[in-house]
């Protein structure tokens, strides 16, 4: 009699358990993808070819810098370029890879802001 | 009527009235207490979160060696935990005019530059606060609000901020919001400047640029100026506060319900509909609405916010720094919810009362000031007594 009353409510539960358990967190775009960052170019070093990006969490901002060695592809808006055009105030996605001196950049491409943001 | 038909309605009627006081009105949340609707695990997590938002750090427990506050509960404080402060800290940023660039000056220290030191900095370095960087072009206060509620700003989607959006002011109402963004292009909503995307982040920075705090998130301390925190002073290894901890302060923020507004007088009726005669509802949008959220008293809610979190251009009067993509003279709209518990306003603390702050609004904001300015001392009041409602 109780496992008659039980099991429809059982049943219901184990339908709906995958359902809750994919549900998004709050704190999901919190998270970071080791190996990728984004951040707005603070400056570029041209000779070292280091990049120096601004990222962080709330107001406690952090600079982080990556080498980008002559192979890292750079985009500005779909477009191959040098070094060069990428400029101080583009907000950026690095592609992050390990390299000789530590980790480093693979590729480097701008990011349109007005598109960007959380969908939720 | 017969007999019984009497005795029925004697009975009924009253038991009528008795179920519609006792059901019929939505549960009130008291101030500084959690949502209501939470789960019962929920609560748990918001009464565990008010004693780490409330728990006191020293220098031995990590504070420092750069700091705001010794506790979240320390700004945050007025009437209940949660509530606003009289802190007034201090930020900088440098603006190039030419390019549009903000540079936050975090290589200087910036942007948040922290007002107190521990002993051990002091001695090794004889500062009492962290230096303003030379490079600033401009230095900002920010007061203490309260936090209360915040956990429905954050439910609220991106979408329903961005319909409000109209930066070239196409319609040409006078008033041309748009949003901030985070430096990785995400949507901002949080901070005067609307800076940040997320509560869990703001709440996860405030740790270390207000107390000193290192966390899982944010595991490297601010610097001292841009330069190394001296060997010896900060000897606890990071992170000082754990993943749980961090977790459950958040949960505190993000449960609270908004304050209640007080009930309104007659006059603050006619106050209310003043303030959207003339237009102050254009940017202090009454209603948000939130979407889907894993917390049920947070999904689908609607929240009197008075804020549209947009960014408005204020003048050159209110001007302070630059923060992400905001200019110097642009803030998010402060939300009202919660307006009566403060006693300094704006986004400095400069104004004194209310009314102070609505006579320095600015920018997009004048017609409606000079609409405040032009009501009759009678209206003036009224609308002043719905605001102090909030």
């Amino acid at each position: 009699m109780l496992d008659r009353r039980l099991s429809p409510w059982f049943a219901v539960s184990l339908l709906l358990l995958p359902l809750v358990a994919s549900w998004p967190t709050t704190e999901s775009s919190a998270r970071t993808d080791p190996d990728r960052m984004s951040g707005t170019v603070e400056r570029v070093e041209g000779k070292s070819r280091l990049v120096h990006v601004i990222t962080g969490t709330g107001h406690a901002l952090r600079v982080v810098s990556y080498h980008a060695p002559p192979d890292c592809r750079i985009s500005v808006e779909g477009a191959d370029v040098g070094l060069e055009k990428l400029t101080r105030g583009l907000i950026v996605v690095i592609r992050v890879r390990p390299g000789q001196g530590g980790r480093e950049a693979e590729s480097i491409e701008t990011l349109r802001a007005p598109e960007a943001g959380r969908s939720r | 009527m017969t007999r019984r038909g009497i005795f029925l309605a004697a009975g009924v009627g009253p038991a009528f009235l008795l179920l519609l006081v006792l059901g019929g009105c939505p549960k009130r949340a008291e101030l500084g207490g959690p949502l209501v609707g939470l789960s019962a695990e929920e609560r748990e997590r918001f009464e565990k979160g008010r004693v780490e938002f409330q728990r006191l750090f020293t220098p031995e427990t990590g504070l420092g060696p750069l700091f705001n506050a010794d506790s979240c509960g320390e700004c945050h404080e007025d009437r209940v935990p949660g509530g606003p402060g009289d802190e007034v800290e201090v930020h900088v940023a440098a603006f190039d005019a030419a390019t549009g660039f903000c540079d936050p000056l975090v290589e200087h220290g910036g942007p948040v530059i922290q007002q107190q030191t521990t002993p051990a900095l002091q001695e090794a370095l004889g500062i009492e606060s962290e230096p303003i960087p030379a490079e600033a072009t401009a230095r900002a206060g920010r007061s203490s609000p309260d936090v209360l509620g915040f956990g429905l700003l954050d439910a609220v989607p991106d979408a329903f901020i961005l319909m409000r959006s109209d930066p070239n002011d196409r319609d040409g109402d006078g008033i041309s919001g748009r949003p901030n963004r985070f430096l990785d292009g995400r949507l901002g909503r949080f901070g005067r400047k609307a800076l940040v995307p997320t509560l869990h982040e703001f709440n996860a920075g405030a740790f270390t640029i207000e107390l000193g705090i290192t966390s899982p998130e944010v595991p490297t301390e601010e610097t001292i100026g841009g330069d190394p925190i001296p060997a010896g002073v900060d000897p606890l290894p990071e992170p000082e506060i754990d993943q749980r901890a961090l977790d459950l302060a958040d949960d505190f923020v993000r449960f609270s319900a908004p304050p209640e507004p007080r009930r309104l007088t007659s006059a603050a009726k006619r106050g209310k509909k003043i303030f959207a005669r003339i237009g102050c509802d254009s940017c202090h949008v009454v209603t948000l609405e939130t979407g889907d959220s894993p917390v049920q008293a947070l999904r689908y809610k609607k929240v009197n916010a008075y804020s549209d979190l947009l960014l408005h251009d204020m003048g050159p009067a209110l001007a302070d720094i630059c923060l992400g993509q905001a200019a110097p003279s642009e803030f998010r709209t402060e939300p009202l919810m919660g307006l009566r518990l403060s006693e300094s306003f704006l986004h400095d603390g400069r104004a004194k009362s209310i009314e102070e702050a609505v006579r320095l609004h600015g920018g997009e904001a004048t017609r409606t000031r000079d609409e405040f300015i032009a009501l009759s001392d009678r209206e003036r009041e009224a609308l002043l007594g719905f605001l102090e409602s909030l």
